[in-house]
């Protein structure tokens, strides 16, 4: 097992006050293995990631904050990294080999560094199916509170594939080439790119309308009122949404003169008999108002019991 | 078009397939964590997530590799007890996924052995779903993958439902997004943040 530890060391020079993180990664042999941002540097430029050659400015921009960025954001967790090393480890030594790690000098390190990167960045639809995952994994007609912050980073990563299918296919342009006819290893990287914008806008996609269905069924089983908890859950565009899609009910019933969202199977008996779970106070009925209060016994219509049954209010008392 | 939204299907294609690029590939080296440059080299063996492999493959980049799950070890093993195998740690999409890689493997088998390993597995599920009792989740549930799980709970609730009718019981319910511990006033109040 592989331990990833963190340390804060105060920065000074070049400008900036910014605590420098270092990373230092040591297995269970004890070698502790410290992250410039030399190293930093070195991998980034091999995944390809846009730095302009400047050596001071890489130092400032990578080794104090973007760096540092990666750990603080929420992901990769401590455990995402292990996770990624444990994947790498293969046989569970806290050492790496195979994937032609041999290649590099300080090659351990290296292999460390490229998965802490390569994990964090996420790129090619990884944070896009979290977000699906997320939906997959909540039990059915369960809302999750929604993930702000994922939705932004798979934006943000639509941007980064959009750069870089741009400046591949400036690249064929430059070399000369068709666009429509050259199949060379340029447009088989933007092909990829491309994909994998289709692939993110499919999953953020599938989010909101899987999601959207489960606000529209609220309206039918829980009322035009959402409890707290779940208002909480929503985005203010789903709230908008909810209240949008209610208005519209409502007035569709009051056209039809009929409650579309009560039980649908003719009951036995218009009356039936409840309990009330919670102070409820007094509320109107029909033409009569009743005084609910907690663990009282009432015989209501039907119809006027079912939205507080619904809403946990009260429920039906069986002899 | 019809699975564009679905949830199962996304997850379905995020399964990771051995590939072999046939072609070169430059700006994406991020895929081959052994890659040294910023480009995937022609021959270089990349895991892929179905979606992307796909792709490829239908514009020749890439050969497609038969995963571990569809291999003759498993079959073995499948042929030896089916309903003991544990599937879903092996690809939790076994049954979708199938169905899928098999045009692009060009592996005729493929198509009887899905169906052989379903129509085996299947009578085990349905019995014990029928019989296990209502709220225990039974041993071999994780076993399952996500087709298996989803016929296992339909065959389950509709049990509990034909006990609930047998039975008599309040038709009316509880909205069941509320989540099924009840909660105080108190608790209600103050928002969990």
């Amino acid at each position: 097992m592989v331990c990833v530890t963190k340390v804060a060391k105060g920065h000074h020079g070049g400008g900036t006050t910014a605590a420098t993180e270092h990373y230092s990664c040591h297995n269970e042999d004890g070698d502790v293995l410290e992250v410039s941002s030399r190293d930093v540097e070195v991998v980034m430029v091999k995944i390809g990631m846009s730095c302009d050659g400047d050596g001071e400015k890489m130092k400032e921009c990578l080794g104090s904050d973007e760096l540092s960025v990666l750990f603080e954001e929420k992901e990769p967790s401590l455990e995402e990294v292990k996770e990624a090393f444990d994947v790498f480890d293969e046989n569970r030594d806290g050492r790496f080999e195979g994937f032609g790690a041999r290649s590099f000098p300080n090659y351990k390190f290296h292999q460390r560094i490229l998965f802490v990167v390569y994990h964090s960045i996420k790129m090619y639809g990884r944070r896009a199916s979290q977000l699906v995952r997320e939906l997959a994994s909540s039990e059915s007609g369960q809302l999750t509170a929604f993930n702000n912050d994922l939705f932004d980073q798979v934006i943000k990563e639509c941007n980064e594939h959009q750069l870089q299918l741009q400046s591949l296919l400036r690249k064929i342009q430059d070399d000369g080439l068709d666009i429509q006819t050259t199949k060379n290893a340029d447009h088989f990287g933007a092909v990829a790119h491309h994909l994998s914008l289709i692939r993110n806008k499919r999953c953020l996609m599938a989010y909101m309308h899987n999601r959207a269905e489960i606000i529209r069924s609220l309206r039918w089983k829980v009322g035009p009122v959402l409890p707290l908890e779940i208002q909480q859950k929503l985005s203010y565009s789903e709230e908008e949404y909810f209240k949008n899609h209610s208005t519209a009910l409502e007035s569709y019933m009051l056209e039809l003169d009929l409650d579309l969202t009560v039980d649908m199977v003719p009951p036995k008996d218009p009356y039936i008999q409840v309990r009330v779970l919670d102070d409820i106070g007094d509320v109107l009925l029909g033409d009569q108002s009743a005084s609910l209060m907690r663990n009282s016994v009432h015989s209501l219509k039907r119809t006027d019991a079912e939205q507080f049954i619904s809403q946990g209010l009260i429920e039906e008392f069986l002899e | 078009m019809a699975l564009y939204y679905d949830i199962d299907d996304i997850m379905m294609e995020e399964e990771l397939i051995s590939v072999v690029f046939q072609v070169g590939a430059n700006g994406i080296g991020l895929l081959d964590p052994g890659s040294e440059t910023n480009r995937i080299e022609q021959g270089a063996k990349v895991d892929l997530p179905f979606w992307l492999a796909h792709e490829l493959y239908l514009r020749q980049a890439v050969g497609v590799q038969l995963p571990a799950a569809y291999n003759q070890k498993t079959r073995k093993e499948i042929q030896a007890d089916a309903a003991c195998v544990d599937l879903k740690s092996r690809c939790p999409y076994f049954y979708e996924l199938g169905c899928m890689i098999a045009p692009l493997v060009r592996d005729r088998t493929i198509g009887s052995f899905l169906l052989y390993t379903f129509v085996s597995r299947y009578k085990e599920i349905l019995s014990k779903a029928h019989r296990t009792a209502l709220a225990a989740v039974p041993k071999f549930f994780p076993l399952l993958t996500r087709e298996e799980s989803h016929l296992f709970e339909a065959a389950h609730s509709s049990m509990a439902a034909f006990k609930k009718w047998r039975l008599g019981g309040s038709r009316l319910e509880r909205a069941s997004v509320l989540g099924r511990k009840r909660k105080s006033i108190g608790e209600m109040q103050t928002p969990t943040l």
